[in-house]
């Protein structure tokens, strides 16, 4: 395992998907931090007072990003493996499928940790001195982090799962990166639903010079019962986690978030493990 | 060029991934339908033929990012452009090939999308709330910026010798772009003026000018800009709700023309080993 994991990581500071994935990562910090700041200096210029962006809301976007940059790189990373037989070749001088899963899931986990220091290290890097502190409280930021940080790693360990079940490369890819985009999209929409409220309030309006007052009624788009439970279950999954993230910021993540992160990775490791040690490799 | 057609159409008869492609689009087109007809029921709203007719455009930029590179990237993996070469075709009938028959999967994905949606729609919907000339133009426009989407992709797929890597640049590639396309959207979205009045004689008296609307040749640089990008097109034609309706089939013409001219030339210059 500790052999498999060095040569795992030496791969992987050669790899260039893996810097190129970096790279945007930190690119996206920096023009993050930088297009707030142009963005203040406009308000301020068309006299719009107390004009502030702050860095808070620059630094709360990585999570949306770690997700679809992880999907190709965990894809073209561990599919590699495959198409150049060095899984074989890992078997055949005795190392255990169990072993060869952990090393790629702990390098794919590292990755994405990785990508997402690396956002967090431009975007306070150039937006500090650009935008001033961060107006939310230390600890809070602190936990977004560590919630955000636990969803990629649950991401990661869903994308190993498909790159090392599945032989085609690019067949990983399109299924990786399909996955990711339509957990971002499933948790835009369920954050639309859930956020319905459930009834619209009393409302008054002048019709032909009188006032009319409409009453209270229940708003019929309202996700109630059973249904909301699975709509909540569904946003509270590694992904859809994102935009949680992203609306509570001011209250604070809720803690099962890492739970259910947590208990992606063990699901998805398990039960690719199972899969995988089943799994003919021609 | 007519044998290399008829032979990418024989193995796209045979592909589980075109097959699979239609049944995909078709099922969204039923179900955003019986969606929109369970609406209908419910609060007895009302809905527009056009309501959810164009969003294919949306749907195929996505699909046909995955569909080109894994249908025709298999062509490198298994030494096939080179068998064609060999026996004498040419590498810009080959690349033509390619480019004419993913558009041909693109307009079977989208009929395959309108069928469930005309078929439902016409006796439920209202009937659209635009001219017929207008909505003939989206829909023509709409099919044109699928053939842009086609071309793009063919570009990618074409010279780059890897298909998971040729995968990779189009899907990522296409979320990049509307990423751009939706950050060109938010500055023309600003009205003019803060607020407008309306006297009792029906006159419409502007407020304060806005600072944040961009107007002159900036708004002319950005719509261009929005109209060219193929994921902008996308984003109009699935609102259905088209600023210049006979401005974009020409732009997605001008796509097609620059993608397919610029992709064919790296293809004639392309080491294939």
């Amino acid at each position: 395992m500790v052999n498999l994991l060095s040569a795992g990581f030496l791969r992987l500071w050669r790899s260039r998907s893996f810097w190129v994935c970096l790279g945007v990562m930190a690119g996206v910090g920096v023009f993050e931090a930088v297009s707030g700041w142009r963005a203040m200096m406009d308000f301020r210029s068309s006299g719009v007072a107390d004009a502030i962006v702050s860095l808070d809301s620059r630094y709360f976007i990585f999570p949306f990003l770690s997700g679809i940059l992880l999907s190709p790189f965990c894809a073209l990373f561990t599919g590699a493996e495959y198409s150049d037989g060095t899984i074989r070749n890992k078997l055949s001088v005795g190392h255990t499928r169990a072993a060869v899963y952990f090393s790629n899931l702990v390098l794919c986990v590292t990755a994405g940790i990785l990508f997402c220091l690396g956002y967090i290290a431009a975007v306070l890097a150039a937006g500090f001195p650009l935008l001033g502190p961060m107006r939310t409280p230390f600890p809070v930021v602190l936990w977004y982090t560590f919630c955000a940080v636990a969803m990629t790693s649950a991401l990661a360990a869903l994308f190993t799962m498909i790159a090392m079940l599945c032989q085609s490369k690019a067949i990983t890819a399109v299924i990786c990166i399909f996955l990711a985009y339509f957990l971002l999209f499933l948790g835009i929409y369920l954050n639309n639903r859930l956020s319905e409220p459930e009834t619209y309030p009393e409302q008054q309006y002048v019709q032909d010079g009188q006032i009319v007052t409409a009453a209270a009624h229940p708003n019929p788009n309202y996700v109630r019962g059973g249904k909301r439970a699975v709509y909540q279950f569904l946003y509270d999954l590694p992904g859809c986690q994102a935009v949680q993230l992203a609306t509570t910021i001011d209250t604070g993540a809720p803690p099962r978030l890492p739970l259910y992160s947590l208990a992606a990775v063990l699901l998805s490791t398990g039960s690719g493990i199972l899969l995988f040690r089943r799994k003919n490799l021609k | 060029m007519r044998n290399l057609l008829s032979a990418n159409f024989l193995r796209l008869r045979k592909s589980a991934l075109f097959w699979g492609l239609l049944l995909l689009l078709f099922g969204l087109g039923m179900l955003f339908t019986l969606h929109r007809v369970k609406e209908q029921a419910q609060w007895g709203a009302h809905f527009y033929l056009t309501v959810d007719l164009f969003t294919y455009a949306l749907f195929l930029g996505f699909g046909m990012a995955a569909f080109i590179p894994l249908f025709f990237g298999a062509e490198y993996s298994d030494g096939a452009i080179r068998n064609k070469l060999v026996i004498g075709h040419s590498r810009w009938a080959i690349y033509l090939s390619h480019l004419v028959t993913s558009v041909v999967v693109a307009l079977s994905a989208a009929a395959a999308y309108l069928a469930p949606v005309l078929a439902i729609g016409l006796f439920v919907y209202e009937p659209p709330n635009m001219d017929a000339g207008t909505f003939l133009l989206i829909l023509l426009g709409s099919l044109a910026l699928l053939a842009a989407y086609c071309a793009l992709y063919t570009f990618v797929v074409m010279n780059c010798s890897r298909k998971s890597a040729a995968a990779v640049i189009c899907l990522v590639g296409m979320l990049v772009l509307y990423v751009a396309a939706g950050n060109i959207e938010v500055p023309l979205m600003h009205p003019e003026y803060m607020s407008m009045e309306v006297t009792d004689s029906g006159e419409i008296i502007p407020g304060e000018p806005n600072p944040r609307y961009v107007g002159g040749a900036a708004r002319d640089v950005l719509e261009t800009l929005h109209d060219l990008l193929p994921t902008g097109q996308s984003l109009q034609y699935m609102r259905a709700d088209v600023a210049h309706p006979a401005r974009l089939p020409l732009y997605s013409l001008v796509d097609i023309l620059v993608f397919t001219a610029a992709g064919a030339t790296l293809f004639r210059k392309k080491d294939l080993k």
